[in-house]
């Protein structure tokens, strides 16, 4: 019997942070849940931005600019979903001991989830533009209504939305690496990123409501921001940072 | 090979693993045996690193398994079957890991081979049965080709085929040099497969021996006697330092004598024999006089009324 040992053609196998997230992009890929995550949050945001009517009858450039984004706070839940599952669906079916043997060094393992998530959404999300856009294109045909793609405020929602996106996907998966149960952690996730704000708007909370991760990633994007871009931009990559430093420090000593 | 010092690790109130030392060395079988709740997968998730130790290292050869720049080819380990998300192939679950490491795809095509899993490799894993479980998870463990296989109850849910072919791979994988600790609850298996064994019981080491000093250690051979004049036997037997245990009116097991012994005794008295025959001892009894101890113990250690 052979164990397929020296056969010469096998290069000595070597583990690297980079081979680690081409294993969690196979993993992401592969999972059962990610081509209709992606798919409906495409299909949906594109479909609520092209059928806004933020400004009214007479919108300016920053108006048709918000558009784009209008209904990212509430499919922000498809991302936010996919991020909990990334990392819940390693305990629920138990893969974790094996991936944790092939990647016992958990900041790793961590940190290659959270990259694979983030562009994952980026990419995403600059889809979900370019189908907005190309949707919008034909609404606003035979109209006076044109989007420039150079104005200030549309340069923002561009590069901002794909941002926002990312980071709440990461702070979804920092959740999910934090509280192992996919229930409870999309429930804490779409809670904080959705629920939460809504609530807090009802109740006029407005100093609070601003510093939640969705209202402190929105202010990425909105003319006028509430922050100045460089508080904006620190807020929220505090969203994603600290819940994922917990979640490498949680995990390192609870253990798989 | 697998070095362990002073571990323990406490979940709760219980104590799984309490300061266990024991090196399994490379180039032999080494069996892990204990009853459930021993400390067996407490002690294997430990040096796997999934766990991490209240006190004291595990270390395989010379490092923790995250300290290895290659940890699949550093170790290789079967915990658990079931460890597979259902509705991925059992060749992505591979190509999946394999990616971690750089191995190519080539690569997992041979231990689909070797596994004999080529015909149900693109299947969803939620499609097998328990015994192609247990291969893929073997398949899973031979990956990276590892210098140290860790393999909890590797033939569990296999046919008697798959067992064999189980005991020659890991035969095979200690013929080369490597290190290879499995546990399993077959005491027969583990007495063809192993060549040392470490008894654990209660999260304490009860035994680390070869398979044949374990065997030998135990109380040993005794002697079966079935004999109409078996109470006078009995008499005999005892005034010559034989300890005799008397089981129902005509049967005797003897400890201390051998058959030739009793034969002769029997024969000088004129008693009439109607059995007499060698009760090997085997790997099996000796476990169970081992583990046996430990349950003695835990049930004194219980506070008096306690529920059972």
């Amino acid at each position: 019997m052979t164990l397929g040992t020296n056969t010469g053609s096998a290069t000595e196998p070597r583990s690297s942070f980079g081979s680690v997230v081409a294993g969690e992009w196979f993993k992401l890929r592969t999972m059962r849940s990610t081509l209709w995550l992606i798919a409906v949050f495409v299909v949906l945001t594109a479909a609520m931005g092209a059928t806004s009517s933020a400004g009214g009858d007479a919108p300016t450039q920053d108006d048709l600019a918000a558009r784009l984004t209008a209904g990212l706070s509430l499919t922000l839940v498809f991302p936010a979903v996919l991020g909990v599952v990334a990392a819940t669906s390693e305990w629920s079916t138990g893969l974790v001991r094996v991936s944790l043997v092939a990647t016992p060094r958990r900041a790793w393992w961590v940190m290659a989830k959270a990259i694979v998530v983030g562009v994952v959404a980026i990419v995403a999300t600059v889809c979900a533009l370019a189908l907005t856009i190309i949707l919008s294109m034909f609404r606003y045909s035979g109209t006076d209504l044109a989007i420039d793609l150079t104005s200030p405020g549309t340069l923002a929602v561009l590069f901002g939305a794909p941002a926002f996106v990312a980071i709440m996907t990461v702070l979804s998966l920092a959740v999910g690496v934090l509280m192992r149960h996919s229930g409870g952690a999309v429930a804490a996730s779409v809670g904080l990123l959705i629920v939460l704000p809504m609530v807090m708007g009802i109740f006029g909370l407005p100093v609070l409501v601003e510093i939640l991760p969705t209202n402190a990633g929105l202010a990425l994007m909105a003319q006028p921001a509430p922050f100045t871009p460089a508080v904006a931009i620190m807020l929220t990559l505090l969203w994603a940072a600290a819940p994922l430093g917990a979640g490498i420090w949680a995990l390192q000593r609870r253990g798989a | 090979m697998i070095e362990v010092t002073s571990l323990s690790k406490t979940y709760g109130a219980k104590r799984a693993v309490n300061d266990i030392s024991f090196t399994v060395d490379s180039g032999s079988v080494t069996g892990f045996l204990g009853p459930n709740g021993a400390g067996k997968s407490t002690t294997m998730r430990l040096i796997l690193g999934l766990e991490n130790p209240d006190t004291g290292t595990a270390t395989v050869d010379g490092l923790p398994l995250a300290a290895h720049a290659s940890p699949l080819r550093a170790v290789g380990a079967l915990l658990d079957a079931k460890a597979v998300a259902p509705y991925r192939s059992a060749r992505n679950h591979l190509r999946m890991l394999a990616r971690t490491h750089r191995i190519p795809d080539s690569r997992v095509d041979e231990v689909i081979a070797l596994t004999g899993l080529e015909s149900v490799a693109r299947k969803s894993a939620r499609e097998f049965s328990l015994g192609m479980g247990q291969r893929l998870g073997i398949a899973t463990a031979l990956l990276g080709d590892p210098e140290t296989l860790i393999l909890d109850e590797p033939v569990n849910g296999l046919d008697p085929d798959g067992v064999i072919w189980v005991r020659e791979l890991v035969k095979g994988f200690a013929s080369e040099g490597r290190t290879v600790f499995l546990s399993s609850h077959l005491m027969s298996e583990m007495a063809l497969t192993a060549d040392r064994v470490i008894v654990i019981g209660r999260g304490q080491i009860l035994a680390d021996t070869t398979i044949d000093a374990l065997v030998a250690g135990a109380s040993g051979a005794s002697v079966r006697v079935r004999s109409p004049q078996a109470a006078h036997l009995a008499t005999i037997l005892d005034a010559h330092d034989g300890s005799v245990a008397i089981s129902g009116s005509d049967l005797l097991h003897i400890r201390g004598l051998d058959a030739a012994q009793v034969g002769e005794h029997a024969a000088a008295h004129g008693i009439v024999l109607h059995e007499l025959a060698t009760t090997g001892s085997n790997l099996e009894s000796a476990y169970m006089e081992l583990t046996a101890e430990a349950v003695e113990y835990r049930s004194d250690a219980r506070p008096a009324g306690g529920a059972a």
